[in-house]
């Protein structure tokens, strides 16, 4: 009946090691679930509102914006980007802006952009930042149902690569016409999404098996109240009574930290979120 | 053998009855009344001994009693069938005989309903020629008993704050004791694993019986080889429990904080009872052994109480069937809720990397603990030297590195050590998660760094206490040679995921391939994980010296 310390601490170990699983699902599903977007993050920087309306929708009123800062459209690609794009304004705003210089993140450029030109509207916009050498795909409204975080980050991974052989028009219009399929509940190719999750449901299923196999059949050991009812037990005592001996006294001064709380803030909120990649 | 007293045929102990019975004529008989016929036929046997027949496997050297002198054709420790070579022996005769209860129907109905939890199990553990092999066995116990009757004296503490002051009064609490603790029962044959026996206890020792031998009429004995002082200790430190347990919730007690923080030592060294007595009991088990090759695994069911436990191992066909059916769900669930982006993979094949590793260690620790008998405390009492060259760290070689830490400047140097070799990746993980997943995680990194740190500089500076043990920890339970090979396949997944992670490419391409090397290898060491458990749950065949076995198992 003995059981030593090692076979106790291998117990541990064991839980330990669920724990360790359970955490890290928590961790890859907060990873993979939708965010809600972030509030209270004020714009990095003012954007210059300067641009050309280049298409508007006369049925829904959304716009077509193409904004080439950073010079990587001849004018023959606007304008079939442009064309490609249009398709987007059934369902909201589109834009394609490129930049030069940007002293901010991408995606707060993408966000400043996008409220400065269309508010908290539905559309999107296509990013593609020269500065940083990423790609991003920001949408809001309407949209953002469709081109969630997830599919941007999607659309993005399968696109960069026309982006790093510098085919700028080839990335935009891959872009849009995923984004148009999935405004049109169509679905993207995503093979490697597949496989991965191929791939990591498969040893999630054999981790999770083990401890089932664990789980179901370790040797448990009887706890002490359930030995101590098969035997016969006898404990009693009598005139327990307690005598005050001594008194000892250690200085220990209380940290006086200075004290208070600060006031609540509460920021305003921020719709719409996006992803991209670099390229 | 018992012969019927009307018909001379073989009278057994039969379990419904409770009684020896002839199942030829029906005869019933009290076992007490028969022995004290046969003791008077045969003579009266020297004080504390009892003749019996002795079976020993000629394979592994095992030895098991019976008073029936019929052939045995299979040994039930290593499960060879062979004719079993018998003698007549004169044997300790134990004190106390706990009588079977449960029949090896009701034995039968107890495994299969542990059967039926074990998802991976081979087949032919439910195979009812097996099945049939169940033996009941009485398994030689030590049953202890302690006293006590005694004033006792313990100190007792209670402290309070006094504007800069920490108060602190001191308390004498005395009382008059009466501990009486007759029945705490541990295995005391070799054979018979501890943590085999502790699954089926506890055995309800208040309906034990003096012992006579016809209760072994019909069934097989086992014979003690462990001293009965081996588990001395781990039965008073029972005792002392339940005493303190029971003592400290009076409300003087309460009061005055006796039994708390560091009057806990004192307060349990005054229950700690003086007198203690052992007794060989003989406690019913059925007993069933499954061979697969040179291993062996072992089903055991109480006799009196029904309660069955036993080593299952993983038949790996099935496994790999289950694990591929459970993934299918997985993977519809990763693509409804998971966005797998390339870090992300990266990021998710590390730490189950990581897991796969922990996991193996602690399979790698429990299978050396159980291989060197370090967690037997009966086997591991029976080897020599068994506390300087059966555990694990002494194993280990080139330890005198260690020593080179004994002094405070060195430990100092060793905490610093520690903090790069265990903070530095926890914060360097911490951030690249943050990045990854945009949670916040500087508090948890934190909490982590702050826990190996305080972790490591508790276990460096704790005076006292057993050194091997707390170097053992330290090092994470040892034998580099055993855990290389399995530890090495993630470890190798983890470095590579790392390379990529610290190159950061452009392409996709690499952190994919990364993920998915990585993820080959957490794969592979998962074989790895489930063969351990195969060798943790089918034991190494018995080669039991103290019965002559040789190293022919």
């Amino acid at each position: 009946m003995g059981k030593t310390v090692l076979q106790k601490r291998t117990g541990r170990h064991i839980r330990a090691c669920w724990i360790l699983l359970g955490v890290f699902l928590f961790f890859i599903g907060a990873a993979g679930i939708e965010l809600p977007p972030c509030h209270g993050q004020e714009p990095a920087e003012e954007i210059e509102l300067e641009g050309t309306v280049e298409y508007q929708n006369p049925d829904t009123g959304y716009r077509v914006l193409i904004e080439d800062w950073a010079g990587l459209l001849t004018g023959e690609t606007r304008l079939k980007l442009l064309e490609e794009m249009k398709a987007v304004t059934a369902y909201g705003n589109a834009a394609f802006v490129s930049v030069g210089a940007n002293s901010a993140s991408t995606e707060s450029f993408a966000r400043t952009y996008y409220m400065g030109r269309f508010g908290t509207d539905s559309g999107t916009v296509f990013v593609v930042d020269m500065d940083n050498r990423n790609i991003w795909i920001h949408s809001d409204g309407g949209v953002y149902k469709a081109v969630t975080k997830a599919y941007a980050e999607t659309v993005t991974d399968n696109v960069y690569p026309y982006a790093s052989r510098g085919d700028y028009y080839g990335c935009a219009r891959a872009a849009f016409e995923q984004i148009t399929a999935l405004l049109e509940g169509e679905r993207i190719a995503q093979p490697m999404k597949y496989i991965s999750n191929g791939l990591l449901a498969l040893t999630l299923a054999f981790l999770i098996n083990f401890g089932l196999v664990i789980g179901f059949t370790r040797l448990p050991e009887p706890g002490a109240a359930a030995v101590m009812a098969g035997i016969h037990r006898k404990f009693a005592y009598t005139g327990l009574k307690a005598v005050h001996t001594h008194q000892t006294r250690v200085y220990d001064p209380v940290s006086r930290g200075s004290g208070g709380s600060g006031g609540g803030r509460s920021g305003g909120g921020r719709s719409g979120g996006g992803g991209g990649h670099r390229f | 053998m018992y012969k019927c007293p009307n018909c001379a045929g073989n009278l057994k102990f039969d379990i419904a009855r409770q009684q020896l019975y002839c199942e030829y004529c029906s005869t019933q008989m009290d076992p007490y009344q028969y022995t004290t016929e046969k003791d008077a036929e045969e003579g009266e046997s020297p004080s504390g001994e009892y003749e019996v027949t002795v079976f020993r496997c000629p394979q592994c050297g095992s030895e098991i009693l019976s008073e029936d002198t019929t052939a045995a054709t299979f040994c039930s420790f290593c499960g060879a069938s062979a004719i079993l070579d018998s003698r007549v022996s004169r044997e300790r005769r134990p004190g106390i005989i706990l009588p079977f209860t449960k029949t090896k129907e009701d034995c039968r109905a107890a495994y299969g309903k542990l059967l039926r939890r074990a998802l991976f199990a081979p087949r032919e553990l439910k195979d009812e020629a097996l099945i049939e092999k169940f033996r009941g066995i009485y398994m030689p116990y030590w049953v202890y008993s302690f006293e006590k009757k005694d004033r006792v004296v313990f100190p007792g503490r209670k402290t309070h704050r006094s504007g800069d002051y920490r108060i602190t009064e001191h308390y004498q609490l005395d009382c008059e004791v009466e501990e009486e603790y007759r029945g705490l029962a541990y295995d005391a044959s070799s054979a018979f694993s501890d943590s085999l026996s502790s699954a089926i206890g506890p055995f309800d020792l208040k309906k034990g019986k003096a012992f006579t031998p016809s209760f072994l009429s019909g069934f097989y004995a086992d014979t003690s080889d462990v001293a009965s002082d081996v588990y001395l200790s781990d039965a008073a430190d029972l005792v002392v429990q339940d005493a303190a347990k029971s003592l400290a919730a009076d409300p003087v007690c309460r009061q005055h904080g006796a039994g708390l923080g560091e009057t806990r030592y004192a307060f349990e060294s005054a229950l700690r009872p003086y007198e203690s007595a052992s007794e060989l009991a003989m406690l019913p088990v059925w007993f069933l052994s499954y061979r697969n090759g040179e291993r062996v695994s072992y089903a055991v069911v109480n006799g009196q109480t029904g309660k069955a436990a036993a080593d299952l191992p993983i038949d790996v066909k099935r496994y790999l069937a289950g694990s591929l059916i459970l993934a299918v769900p997985l993977f519809f669930l990763l693509n409804l809720f998971l966005t797998i982006t390339p870090k992300r993979i990266l990021l998710a094949a590390i730490l189950l990397a990581a897991l796969s590793m922990m996991i193996s260690n602690g399979q790698i620790n429990h299978i050396l603990a159980r291989e060197s008998g370090e967690d037997d405390k009966g086997l591991g009492s029976l080897r020599q030297n068994f506390t300087e060259a059966a555990t694990p760290c002494d194993r280990v070689k080139g330890t005198d590195w260690r020593r080179f830490f004994n002094n405070p400047f060195k430990k100092i140097l060793l905490v610093v050590l520690i903090f790069y070799v265990t903070a530095v990746p926890i914060i360097f993980f911490g951030t690249l998660l943050e990045d990854v997943t945009g949670i916040e995680m500087t508090a948890f990194i934190e909490i982590a760094v702050n826990l190996v740190v305080f972790t490591s500089i508790s276990r460096i500076f704790r005076g006292g206490g057993n050194r091997r043990t707390s170097e053992k920890k330290l090092l994470g339970g040892g034998h580099f040679k055993e855990k290389w090979p399995v530890l090495g396949k993630p470890l190798g997944g983890i470095a590579s995921a790392i390379v990529i992670v610290l190159a950061d490419p452009v392409s996709d391409w690499l952190y994919y391939i990364g993920a998915f090397v990585c993820m080959g290898m957490v794969l592979w060491s998962i074989v790895d994980i489930i063969r351990q458990h195969n060798r943790l749950t089918m034991r190494k065949l018995p080669q039991l010296n103290r019965r002559g076995g040789g190293g022919n198992g």
